[in-house]
């Protein structure tokens, strides 16, 4: 389905991709990346909008850069939101599916069902100007729909949504994948691509660092230290109490004393246990947040190892 | 409440490779796509307002020349002024806004990945709208004609300061050369109908040709210099303002010389005036037409082949 064949993307000095090799058969896959890892820049580079300074891109075995037979193919759902605020929601997929070859009743049928089919029959009339951040996000995942391609290429496709909307959408995806159809999802957020597909791609800095299934990933999340940040009223003595704890493998001040920082590698625990350790003591926990969210400490330590080193 | 894919799109047996058109035809089709989206787009009250406006200021300044006592009673100062105000200044002004930012304002707006990820391609996107501004322009610039020949032929003269078959003090070409042209009708007002309409006729198309030239010329500036392209757009204008006035080659190249060119012929003032012949040369008015519609043509071409190659993705992704 998509092969990249030592792939190295440059803007100017800058470095987009990195002598990104990959061969991906039909099927579903996330490709996973803190922002700015180079996950568009990928994504454009399957999609034909970029050409690689270095290397081979190939889509059903073929360039995709202005290449209609190839295109033809692909659903396209880009990170950023539509601004034709005078347009309504059904006037631009139309469009888009008369500039994908459609005839104008067929085009309009076609944006009417896919509009209704991602929630949006009851605004598809309304100008684009006046949707939320969810309807546009529904309707930039109509317009990648509504031809029926065989490979669905999205990125951030659930930016903005609600919960209820995120579950739709996943819902969505996750039939999509179903009646065999390819899939590749770009996303930030783990829980996100999980919820879809099991076959991760983990880019950052613009290199693959690694590829695999969710319990890989997930094992490999397992051995990185987690890092959760709990101010308090009282540091010292939470620090007391936590140190003689066997989930937790260091502790630190931090914000002048108020806040203390706890290195683990089972945060689990520490969520569920920590009220019970508070339990008696007069110790009040005024914030709690983990800084690892966003899988920055799996993508930072794969790049201490892809460096060497770890 | 959505429902699966494969309740709603049972139809994936209608592809489009379905009914397979020629690559010209899947061009034209797409283009018209364009066209077509675009009109309506334009259709915005601001943009409405501003056509308006741009419409009425060559009415305005006539009937200001003429308010204020100005010499404009030769019938040849009418067709000039109009010429200089309409499809050098209207058209200009409107092509500027409407075609020099076609890819950038795609670019700007992040609806170009929407558009280039289609199987049309980029060149349809273009070609579409460009006829749309093109049209749009010469809409406005039309509108303009008619409402600046409406003021000449309803706005009477202050006072009659002419005398009969001695109005074009102004252009230096005799007064008859004007169809229709008498003392009487003169003295009532700017124009006669007869010759308000002589007059729209070939200014009209001078407006047409003089948009899809410049047109093609802008969109060429706007891919190439993508971000600057109107800075780039209002530069050549100037310098092209200056170029046809060299008495050399080198004003042949430009799209006023073409323009000048057929105005003269189409109203036969070179046959009264060999200077003006001289310095617009021999050249038939079909000669004249066929070289900006040549360059209408060649430069959509060429602004088409660089943006096939250009990479435009948004500007955050690429930049450093």
């Amino acid at each position: 389905m998509i092969a990249l064949d030592h792939v190295t993307k440059l803007y100017g000095p800058v470095i987009g991709v990195n002598d990104v090799t990959l061969s991906l058969p039909q099927g579903a896959y996330g490709l996973i990346g803190p922002n700015g890892s180079g996950k568009t820049t990928l994504l454009n580079l399957v999609t034909g909008q970029l050409w690689p300074t270095l290397g081979k891109v190939g889509v059903f075995d073929a360039g995709p850069c202005n290449n209609p037979s190839v295109l033809r193919r692909l659903g396209v759902c880009p990170e950023h939101d539509v601004l034709y605020p005078n347009v309504t929601g059904l006037e631009w997929v139309t469009y888009l599916m008369r500039l994908h070859g459609f005839g104008r009743r067929e085009a309009r049928s076609r944006a009417e069902a896919t509009l209704g089919l991602v929630g949006m029959a009851h605004a598809m009339r309304r100008r684009m100007g006046g949707y939320s951040r969810g309807m546009r996000q529904r309707t930039k995942l109509a317009q990648a729909l509504a031809h029926e391609p065989e490979l669905l290429i999205l990125d951030e496709p659930l930016n903005g949504l609600d919960p209820v909307g995120r579950h739709e959408i996943t819902t969505l995806l996750v039939d999509w994948i179903r009646r065999g159809r390819g899939l590749l999802l770009a996303s930030h957020m783990l829980h996100e691509v999980e919820a879809v597909t099991q076959s991760f791609l983990l880019i950052c800095g613009g290199r693959l660092l690694a590829s695999g299934s969710a319990e890989e990933v997930h094992t490999l999340l397992a051995e990185i230290p987690n890092e959760i940040r709990i101010r308090t009223n009282d540091a010292p003595g939470l620090a007391r109490r936590l140190v003689d704890e066997q989930a937790v493998e260091s502790v630190r001040f931090a914000d002048g004393g108020e806040t203390l920082v706890v290195s683990t590698r089972n945060p689990t625990t520490i969520y569920s246990r920590l009220p019970q350790w508070l339990e008696g003591t007069g110790i009040q926990v005024r914030e709690l947040r983990s800084s690892d969210e966003s899988l920055q400490g799996l993508f930072n330590a794969l790049m201490r190892i892809h460096r060497g080193n770890v | 409440m959505i429902r699966k894919t494969s309740e709603v799109l049972k139809t994936s047996e209608v592809c489009i490779d379905a009914n397979p058109s020629g690559e010209c035809m899947r061009i034209i089709r797409a283009a018209w796509a364009v066209f077509g989206f675009e009109c309506r787009r334009q259709m915005a009250w601001s943009r409405m307002l501003f056509a308006l406006g741009l419409a009425l200021f060559p009415a305005a300044i006539l009937w200001l020349i003429n308010h204020e006592g100005g010499e404009l009673r030769g019938q040849q100062a009418v067709p000039l002024a109009l010429f200089a105000l309409i499809p050098e200044i209207v058209c200009l002004l409107g092509l500027l806004l409407w075609i020099t930012p076609i890819v950038q304002a795609e670019v700007e707006g992040k609806t170009w990945p929407y558009l280039v990820v289609r199987p049309a391609g980029k060149f349809p996107v273009l070609l579409g709208k460009y006829a749309a501004g093109v049209l749009w322009t010469m809409l406005v610039g039309w509108l303009a004609l008619s409402m600046g020949l409406l003021v000449t032929t309803t706005t009477p003269l202050p006072e009659p300061r002419t005398t009969p078959g001695n109005g074009a003090a102004i252009t230096g070409v005799p007064a008859d050369a004007f169809p229709g042209d008498s003392a009487q009708t003169r003295r009532r007002t700017i124009l006669s109908p007869e010759q308000a309409f002589h007059a729209w006729k070939i200014i009209a198309c001078l407006v047409a040709l003089s948009s899809l030239a410049y047109g093609s010329l802008f969109a060429l500036l706007g891919v190439v210099f993508l971000r600057r392209g109107m800075i780039f757009a209002v530069a050549y204008t100037l310098l092209e303002f200056i170029v046809r006035w060299i008495p050399a080659m080198i004003k042949q190249m430009t799209v006023q010389y073409h323009l000048q060119g057929l105005l003269v012929h189409w109203m036969h003032w070179a046959d009264k005036n060999p200077q003006l012949e001289a310095f617009f040369g021999a050249a038939a008015p079909g000669q004249h037409v066929l070289v900006l519609l040549g360059y209408a043509v060649f430069l959509l071409a060429v602004a088409g082949a660089i943006l096939r190659r250009r990479e435009l993705v948004a500007a955050a992704e690429a930049a450093p």
